[in-house]
């Protein structure tokens, strides 16, 4: 499912990339029905942003409409709710055994997230806090993908741009060009997105 | 698990409406010490002001021209 969500904007060479973009080609691929973006005054020190799924029907026996709902903050810059954005979206694309389903789930999640990382992985919540930190990797991928890094790394070798301006041209934030643009990122790219085929 | 009233206003509100719950997910602020309850408090809140706002897109733009770099 990533993976084909990745490959619509594997070889683009303009940026940004705009969120709207990425929404469109969720639906174009027929993942979703709806997705609403709401942007919200947000305490980012305790929340930076959320995703919620849901179906519902119309009608009593109408056909049951996957919703997503993704809130971001719209007191931060334009580069992290980007990122932000894109990160919640690549949700969407979840496999079965990381979705959180009833409120149980949601709430071990969040220990995982902010308890001590352990070295042993031990129960499905593991799975789901890996995925769910993965997911802001995968969002580069969307927002800054594979032919526009290529041209990044060749115009940052002849110093004809700085990370900076590339971080510009990209519209997120520089420590994910920085990531995004080290000798490693393609392989590890690679690995993520075949953790979700 | 502690299931708290800031958890429990949670689960009423993701299933609630004819919505049934299909994945959930936050991603948490960097406040030391942030609680569990913290995040879900806030989540809560933010889902339930966009419900009550009737779902207004408000999708966010880089106000830029694509170009190439």
């Amino acid at each position: 499912m990533l993976r084909n969500l990745v490959e619509v904007f594997q070889d683009r060479v303009t940026l940004p990339i705009e969120v709207t973009e990425i929404r469109t080609a969720i639906q174009t691929i027929g993942f979703q029905d709806r997705i609403i973006l709401s942007a919200r005054t947000l305490d980012t020190e305790v929340l930076r942003g959320t995703f919620y799924q849901w179906t519902e029907r119309a009608t009593l026996y109408g056909e049951p409409q996957l919703v997503t709902l993704v809130i971001y903050p719209e007191n931060i810059n334009i580069c992290w709710q980007r990122l932000i954005c894109a990160k919640e979206m690549v949700h969407v694309c979840d496999q079965q055994i990381a979705k959180t389903v009833d409120i149980e789930a949601i709430v071990k999640l969040a220990e995982k997230l902010l308890g001590p990382s352990k070295a042993e992985a031990t129960d499905v919540t593991d799975v789901m806090a890996l995925v769910d930190k993965l997911a802001q990797f995968q969002a580069l991928d969307l927002l800054f993908p594979k032919a526009a890094r290529a041209v990044a790394k060749l115009k940052l070798a002849d110093n004809s741009k700085t990370l900076l301006e590339i971080a510009e041209w990209a519209k997120i934030p520089q420590q994910y060009v920085e990531l995004a643009l080290t000798d490693q990122w393609e392989t590890i790219s690679a690995r993520f997105l075949s953790m979700h085929d | 698990m502690n299931l708290n009233v800031q958890n429990n206003a949670l689960r009423s509100l993701l299933n609630a409406d004819g919505r049934t719950l299909e994945n959930f997910k936050f991603f948490p602020g960097d406040k030391l010490g942030l609680t569990v309850d913290e995040v879900c408090s806030a989540a809560a809140l933010a889902v339930q002001a966009a419900l009550a706002d009737g779902l207004v897109d408000t999708a966010p733009h880089s106000g830029l021209q694509q170009s190439q770099l």
